[in-house]
């Protein structure tokens, strides 16, 4: 039936009406200006983004983040019991799957069996049967959960931040996704996709002060591995920050350090001989607070195990959430964080927190004129808050969000209602984000932002002008060539590769596909290569015809000869661009796609409908001559 | 229009010269991988951070190195990238692209945009190392497969002499020019190879078809009368595709700017391959198995 001119043309036919029907949302969507789109609605455009091709972030700017949650963390939040032993085993499970083929978990549960760890006894929350491997089972499954969830809070919390059609999908077994396009404020998306968001309302135990610095003073003092370390030149220790994971915060106060060389506020090392925790400490306003240039000192010495066995189990030492500048009583200017010794077992969680609002502090209140959260709590928050603060009066109680110390106030009198006011916010923003992530809830770890690209709208666009220039200038001089070379062939061929370009677009189109910046290189390229398998067949018509066979019977000779070659050169190329389609990501994936397309459509233009032009054109009436 | 009459060049008589040529060049881009410790890898690879940078006006790049070296940005490398007005900087420290926005703000005041910040952390660069390898060989191994299975085991091994050849001398002078490689070049490699590849196969196709015909003539000289019939599609086709990629390579804009100049290299290195190196290496493995002792 191929051989029939009739059915051929009907085939072309259909295959062109079904890309302008492909390509018409595409066409509508880019064509449509803002005014139109703001007319038309919000239904109707996505209507039309579902059947057009969209395009990537690198292409219009945007955000694009990857996610892994803190394994490790939550492992250790799963637990119902945490002793240092557990604690121990979860780092070393960290540290050695950080260089290992092998995951978190099956190192975790080599690393239990070796030191003949029972782990049941560490979640008997969580254990259906005693054995270890049926334990680590457990928390996997725990694992699918938490990440289920994180993936539900992420989403809630950016569907309030207000960005259309964000991406927010699972990848791999514990890696988040988050595309956003055309967000121009990077920092804040960051800061609502990453806070954990856990609320606790802890009691300040300053009472404990006195104990427990003097615990830990003597714990350093006789301490020989930590006198050596201090003992080396101050450079290297401030440098020791040997974390492999990309603590942000550490990277912008070395930063600070290396702002201020000017006059040397840091510890006398006398002070420091006798109290080597408490010496670093001092009096700022309202209460106890570190220096800038001392604060990893303090958070390296934090983070040491054998001074975490030391800190009694009551109490945890917490941050303030910032930095904050004061005088000294020598007078000079001195950059310092807060630090707090509040009760380890928090008696609010943010779980029982109700209606968190962002809202400007009332006037005459002692946040007028500063952005505060309201909040009012569940029944039995109500109860137990009545009850903590009627108790607790005079006191200060630690608002703490993850982990970090927002405010301090001393209780005044009993609130029997629930209603709280929390402030200490930088801005309207961190207010507004805070009730925010308050509201779509806690995640159940930590997430790391182990990727991100930002691409900011003026690069997107300047890359599109030039993607179409390049694309304009490369198909111009590719016609002419063709026009010059091959005559009234040359002339088939480039509609041949005009067809292409449009079928190209029109399966994205149909496959919803994201054009990318090297997809339009992957287009451009193809312009280029599609024209070979018409040279193939150029090239083998006009041997053929210098053989001196007739027009018809060159060019059938022709196409069938090079039919076989095209199909095998084309199949490697198609098979290299497969493997880049499946194992590449993001922008690669795009340009393995267009690629791929283009092969495919180009088998079908330059072979084809070419044919069914030399067919239609020596039917009937033998031709004496060929321009070619 | 015909660029080439009927030719009759004796390709394989020059095979020990272009032998020579290859391998001289493959060697002198081993030479500098090996002294430069491996290719230069981007922070895809590495992990790090790169921030793209437009100013207002052309800004002097060694004021603005040290003026940034006092705000925290210490072994940062900081290039000119495509304009006087725009830089590049790259540091090895994972960091978000707000705190590199704060930090230039303070450093330098209200006088830039931020067009791009890509932060990768180490692990991740690892992962894509990995993924990079195993996209390369298994490509390359599925090619080889594929080919064994059309044609015979010698011409997939001519067409993957003719491979490597063409991604080890790319990426010598990548190494040699102390370009990077990310991963829109690793894309670009694997779309030399595909290049590389059509060009071989059009080739192996013609020799295959032309034995039979010339049952009279050794093998070699069917090699060269199949080069020869060739030769014309070979070079036109190179044509155009060293036109898109030349003109992409100028106007396409400074971020695929390296991804277009792999192609140039790609096409030029990938149709010399397909004539000088994998028809050789296919004559040479057929004639060693064989037993042919004819040189």
């Amino acid at each position: 039936m191929l051989k029939d001119i009739k059915y051929r043309s009907a085939i072309i036919l259909l295959v062109m009406v079904a890309s302008a029907y492909l390509i018409w949302p595409t066409y509508k969507l880019y064509s449509l200006t803002k005014t139109e789109k703001e007319e038309a609605g919000i239904t109707a455009i996505k209507e039309l983004k579902e059947g057009a091709i969209n395009l990537g972030l690198d292409l219009q700017g945007g955000m694009y983040v990857l996610l892994e949650v803190d394994i490790p963390t939550l492992v250790e939040k799963l637990a119902s019991k945490r002793p240092v032993e557990l604690k121990d085993a979860i780092q070393e499970a960290d540290t050695r799957s950080m260089n290992s083929q092998s995951d978190f978990f099956s190192i975790f549960l080599a690393i239990a069996n070796e030191r003949d760890m029972r782990l049941v006894r560490f979640y008997t929350n969580l254990a259906t049967r005693r054995d270890n491997e049926s334990v680590v089972e457990e928390i996997k499954i725990q694992r699918n959960n938490a990440i289920a969830s994180a993936l539900e809070i992420i989403r809630n919390r950016i569907d309030e931040f207000g960005v259309s059609e964000p991406t927010i999908q699972k990848y791999g077994t514990n890696r988040i996704i988050v595309e956003l396009a055309g967000v121009q404020d990077s920092k804040r998306a960051r800061n609502l996709i990453q806070r954990t968001a856990s609320l606790e309302f802890s009691l300040v135990l300053n009472e404990k002060w006195e104990l427990v610095l003097n615990k830990l003073d003597t714990h350093l003092l006789n301490d020989t591995t930590y006198v050596t370390e201090r003992n080396k030149p101050r450079n290297d220790t401030s440098v020791s920050n040997a974390d492999t994971k990309s603590d942000a915060e550490d990277i912008f106060i070395e930063e600070n350090i290396l702002d201020e060389p000017s006059a040397d506020l840091s510890t006398p090392d006398n002070i420091l001989k006798e109290k080597p925790f408490s010496g670093y400490l001092r009096g700022v306003p309202g209460g106890v607070g570190v220096i800038s240039e001392e604060y990893h000192i303090i958070k390296e010495i934090l983070k040491r195990p054998e001074v975490q066995r030391k800190i009694p189990r009551e109490g945890k030492f917490l941050w303030g959430n910032r930095f904050e500048s004061a005088q000294d009583e020598t007078g000079s200017i001195i950059e310092y964080r807060q630090l707090y010794y509040v009760a380890s077992n928090p008696e609010i969680t943010g779980g029982m927190v109700r209606e968190p609002t962002a809202r400007m502090g009332t006037a005459g209140s002692d946040a007028s004129g500063r952005w505060v959260v309201n909040m009012s709590m569940s029944p039995e928050g109500t109860k137990k808050w009545s009850r903590f603060t009627g108790a607790n009066i005079n006191r200060q109680v630690a608002i703490v969000l993850d982990d970090k110390v927002y405010m301090a106030p001393v209780i005044k009198d009993k609130i029997p209602t629930g209603q709280t006011q929390v402030t200490g916010f930088a801005d309207v923003n961190e207010a507004k984000d805070i009730a925010n992530v308050l509201r779509a809830g806690e995640l159940p770890a930590p997430v790391d932002i182990i990727e991100e690209r930002t691409i900011g709208p003026s690069l997107g666009s300047d890359s599109i002008e030039s993607g179409k220039n390049a694309m304009l200038v490369g198909l111009i001089a590719v016609i002419i060539f063709m026009i010059i070379y091959y005559k009234g062939a040359g002339i088939l061929a480039t509609s041949a590769l005009l067809l292409n370009l449009i079928l190209i677009i029109a399966v994205l189109a149909g496959l919803n596909a994201t054009l990318t910046l090297p997809g339009i290189a992957g287009l451009i390229l193809t312009i280029g290569m599609s024209v070979d398998a018409n040279v193939i067949i150029f090239e083998r018509i006009r041997e053929e015809l210098d053989l001196g066979k007739t027009v018809r019977a060159a060019i059938n000779a022709g196409y069938e000869r090079a039919f076989i070659t095209i199909l095998d050169a084309n199949i490697t190329t198609l098979i290299a661009a497969f493997v880049l389609a499946w194992i590449g990501s993001g922008p690669i994936k795009g340009f393995a796609i267009t690629l791929s397309t283009g092969i495919i459509c180009s088998m079908f233009t330059a072979i084809f409908v070419t044919r069914s032009v030399f067919m239609a054109f020596t039917d009937g009436k033998p031709r004496q001559s060929l321009s070619i | 229009m015909r660029l080439l009459q009927k030719t009759n060049i004796n390709f394989l008589g020059v095979q020990k010269f272009t032998a020579l040529l290859s391998i001289s060049i493959i060697v002198a881009g081993i030479v500098s991988l090996v002294m430069k410790g491996g290719p230069l890898l981007s922070i895809d690879f590495t992990g790090g951070t790169i921030a793209q940078i437009k100013f207002k006006q052309a800004v002097d790049i060694s004021e603005l190195r040290n003026n940034l070296e006092n705000f925290g940005f210490t072994n940062a490398e900081i290039i000119e990238f495509g304009s006087p007005d725009e830089i590049l900087i790259k540091t090895q420290s994972t960091g978000s692209s707000n705190e590199i926005s704060e930090k230039l703000t303070t450093a330098l005041g209200e006088t830039f945009t931020l067009r791009r910040v890509e932060s990768v952390g180490p692990k991740i660069g690892k992962e894509l190392q990995k993924d990079a390898l195993v996209a390369i060989s298994l490509a390359l191994m599925m090619i080889l497969i594929y080919i064994a299975f059309r044609f015979d085991a010698y011409y997939a091994l001519g067409s993957v002499a003719a491979l490597i050849h063409d991604v080890l001398i790319t990426l010598g002078i990548f190494s040699l020019l102390s370009y990077e490689i990310n991963l829109s070049i690793i894309a670009a490699f694997l779309t030399i190879v595909g290049y590389s590849l059509n060009d071989t196969i059009v080739v192996f196709d013609r020799i295959r078809e032309n034995i039979p015909k010339n049952l009279k003539k050794t093998l070699q000289e069917v090699v060269n009368v199949s080069l020869n019939d060739t030769l014309s599609r070979t070079v036109i086709t190179s044509l155009t595709t060293m036109m898109v990629v030349v003109i992409l390579f100028i106007w396409g804009g400074e971020v695929i700017n390296r991804f277009a100049f792999a192609l140039i290299v790609g096409v030029f290195i990938g149709t010399y391959s397909s004539i000088f190196v994998a028809s050789p290496v296919m004559l040479y493995c057929e004639r060693r198995s064989k037993g042919n002792p004819r040189k």
